[in-house]
């Protein structure tokens, strides 16, 4: 493994709210040129984890570290590197489209004019519009466009897709995302917190659970769909004395048996099968199954 | 049968989002005589104008301000009974505070001041009631619409001088005219404000419900042709510019008052006093604002977030901020009057410097706080008239003669290091993002130590 420090980086990271931890000793590695997941409902701190990685919220205890430097003391070196997209995206009102990326320009060390040429024209963004007279939607992709031209080396996407149309998320997702990570391959890394899962299914390839401000499962994506399977057994008889530890029981009618294993799916698949089944059939959850999975058993399983 | 649907927490939300402003006003009204005796008659006269057309700014305002115009207007009860629910809390609201300013305020100013009286009395009610109420309707804002009504009397007294002035031509003009005039034409507006504002509510039309609607307002849908290229400017260039946007609300006050003082130094149809006097409370007012709105209003706007990950070090971003703030503050507020030679007097003029100074920093700090910049407007003037009824009190008991004052270089160095500490507090609020994010007992003993420290040197200064 390369000796390159993690692209985002949280020890035991808590922030306190009056007497609530909205982040409760979160500890995430999010290594460099990854597209990683943070998954959780809502108020299960997503958000206060982000702005505490952008200095917009101080850690009330912990540390974070961003490409290796500390956000607060390292603020402008590390806010080069990094753009944002948060989850309520507003504008000057009084900037068009036009004075809004030149403003982001302005600051940036490196900005890719063609990309934003290329988005402006994907996105069909007049740049003569003012910020005020954009829908949400619209704002939401001008702040895609003012972040990814940029070129930072971390992108922070908080509900990156909300607004957003069905055609224009799509293309988001899979040519924008997808075309960003790829140009600089092994050293862009996005961390996406989103509720529509299933728009980066084939992108994330790691991700994080988080419910109450602690992390409830951190895994590798294909091995989470190696490990989460949706099983289905049917049998000749209702099976009598049938005992499926680790699995979690979806629907059980009668003969027909509906389940989730969460640890090992073969060695529960062996129980079955030592039942006789006139079907058996196991198939991968998606991620957002998965995320709905946990956060209903409420296990955590690391 | 649909149960018909309880008034009550119609009225209750009405009252909670008013109750803060009232209570703030009497307070300030009651803080003036208290603690000052008859010094600051004036302060508190300040504090039931401002409030006034605060309650009645805020009475629709507060939709805006919050966000939940959208909501309000798709709750299963005619815009008719909502409306007529926001001005019976709002002319119940006016009552009490009448009745405390009459008590309180007015009526020891006794029969010497009795015409000022009635005027300043009744036409801060009237265009609560009438004017406040249709502005903010109008312009989608709630610190916009209290500002435009309480500049209205003075945009009225203006066009009875330019209405002498066309057809009379420069001769002196009586100023039982331009009272009378002003009173009249003040009334009327406010009379057809009344309708124009009942009318705006039933035709509202709601897009997005934040305050956008001012910005959306002043310019057409889009700006002329531009480059399709990237420009690059200088960040600190681009920074300074997006400050002074936000301050167009001070602009336009000041723009009033340097408009309606031109006027009237042209014609010079009122004694010197009353300009002098209209010039005070403009130095006392104006100061306020820059800090008021630099930090609260991109907290309403959303923008900080994005603002605060830019690659530049906050504490830049910040200095630029109160550079801006202080600027504009001390421009118009000291050099626009002296410019027109309102302010001879340099003695009057360094204690004035002393004074924007700190209550443009003490703005800016309440505003850091802050998610409306009419809140921290309101915050910032009411504080304002409490520390300085406060630091008149301690003025005459602590130093009786002024010749056992501190040093004045003492007396600077206290004030800057005190403006310091507020603006220092300030820029952890603003960066925090969030005022939640520092904890409120600190922020409750950061705001009462500025507070402390502002009379302090206030006092020292006096």
């Amino acid at each position: 493994m390369s000796d390159q420090p993690f692209a985002i980086e949280t020890r035991e990271l808590v922030r306190r709210f009056g007497h609530s931890n909205a982040v409760n000793g979160l500890s995430l590695r999010v290594r460099r040129g990854r597209c990683y997941g943070f998954f959780g409902r809502n108020g299960a701190g997503k958000t206060t984890t982000i702005k505490c990685l952008l200095n917009l919220l101080r850690p009330t205890s912990g540390s974070v570290r961003i490409l290796g430097l500390d956000p607060a003391r390292d603020e402008v070196a590390v806010k080069s590197r990094v753009a944002y997209v948060p989850d309520a995206v507003a504008f000057y009102p009084w900037m068009t489209v036009r004075d809004t990326l030149d403003y982001l320009a302005s600051f940036r060390p490196r900005w890719n004019e063609a990309v934003e040429r290329g988005l402006l024209d994907r996105f069909r963004l007049d740049t003569r519009q003012k910020a005020s007279h954009l829908s949400k939607g619209q704002r939401t992709q001008l702040a895609l466009v003012g972040a990814i031209c940029a070129e930072p080396e971390v992108l922070i996407l908080d509900e990156p897709t909300s607004g957003l149309d069905p055609i224009i998320r799509r293309e988001f997702v899979e040519a924008v995302i997808g075309a960003f990570q790829e140009r600089d391959a092994g050293d862009r890394t996005v961390f996406v917190s989103t509720h529509l899962i299933a728009e980066f299914e084939g992108l994330i390839d790691e991700f994080t659970i988080i419910d109450g401000g602690r992390d409830v499962l951190t895994l590798e994506a294909d091995a989470a769909r190696e490990r989460y399977q949706k099983i289905y057994a049917r049998f000749a008889v209702e099976p009598a004395g049938l005992e499926l530890p680790g699995a979690q029981t979806i629907r059980r009618r009668g003969r027909e048996l509906e389940m989730v294993a969460s640890t090992d799916p073969s060695a529960l698949l062996d129980r079955l099968r030592a039942h006789s089944p006139e079907a058996l059939v196991a198939e991968s959850l998606s991620l957002e199954e998965i995320v709905v999975a946990t956060l209903q058993s409420g296990a955590a399983v690391a | 049968m649909t149960p018909r649907p309880s008034l009550k927490p119609a009225v209750v939300k009405e009252l909670r989002a008013s109750w803060p402003v009232l209570a703030s006003a009497l307070t300030a009204m009651l803080a003036s005589p208290l603690l000052a005796g008859g010094y600051f008659r004036g302060a508190g006269i300040l504090a039931y104008t401002v409030g006034a057309a605060s309650l009645g700014a805020l009475a629709f305002g507060h939709e805006f301000s919050s966000g939940t115009m959208q909501s309000l207007l798709a709750q299963p009860r005619s815009r008719r009974a909502t409306a007529s629910i926001k001005v019976a809390v709002l002319v119940v609201s006016l009552l009490l505070l009448a009745l405390a300013g009459h008590l309180v305020t007015f009526r020891p100013l006794g029969a010497a001041l009795a015409d000022e009286s009635t005027f300043l009395f009744w036409l801060p009610l009237a265009t609560a009631v009438g004017l406040a109420p249709w502005l903010t309707l109008s312009l989608r804002s709630a610190t916009a619409g209290m500002a435009f009504s309480l500049a209205m009397p003075g945009f009225m007294f203006t066009g009875a001088l330019l209405t002498w002035l066309a057809t009379r031509g420069f001769t002196p003009v009586p100023q039982s005219f331009v009272f009378r005039v002003g009173w009249v034409g003040t009334l009327l507006v406010s009379s057809a404000g009344v309708f124009l504002g009942w009318r705006a509510f039933q035709r509202l039309e709601v897009d997005g419900g934040s305050e956008l609607g001012w910005w959306r307002w002043r310019r057409a849908d889009t700006a002329p042709r531009l480059p399709l290229h990237a420009r690059r400017f200088h960040p600190l260039w681009l920074l300074v510019r997006k400050e002074l946007e936000l301050q167009r609300m001070t602009f336009i006050i000041a723009g009033a008052y340097l408009v309606g003082v031109m006027i009237v130094i042209l014609i010079r149809p009122v004694p010197d006093d009353a300009v002098q006097g209209v010039t005070l409370l403009y130095v006392a007012f104006l100061p306020s604002m820059p800090g008021a709105l630099a930090s609260a209003e991109e907290h309403q706007l959303g923008t900080i977030e994005w603002q605060m990950t830019l690659p530049m070090a906050s504490w830049k971003q910040w200095i630029v901020k109160v550079g801006v703030v202080l600027g504009v503050a001390g421009f118009l507020a000291l050099g626009l009057p002296g410019a027109l030679g309102l302010l001879p007097d340099r003695v009057l003029l360094a204690r004035l410097g002393v004074a924007v100074l700190m209550l443009a920093a003490g703005s800016l700090y309440v505003s850091s706080a802050s998610h409306s910049s009419l809140w921290a407007l309101l915050t910032a003037i009411f504080a304002m008239v409490v520390a300085a009824a406060l630091a008149a009190r301690v003025a005459l008991s602590l130093y009786p003669q002024p010749a056992n004052l501190p040093s004045v270089g003492l007396r600077l160095v206290m004030t800057v290091a005190v403006a310091g500490a507020v603006l220092t507090l300030a820029k952890r609020n603003h960066q925090t993002v969030r005022a939640a994010g520092w904890p409120a007992g600190r922020q409750a003993a950061a705001a009462v130590t500025c507070a402390v420290c502002t009379a302090l040197a206030l006092t020292l200064m006096a």
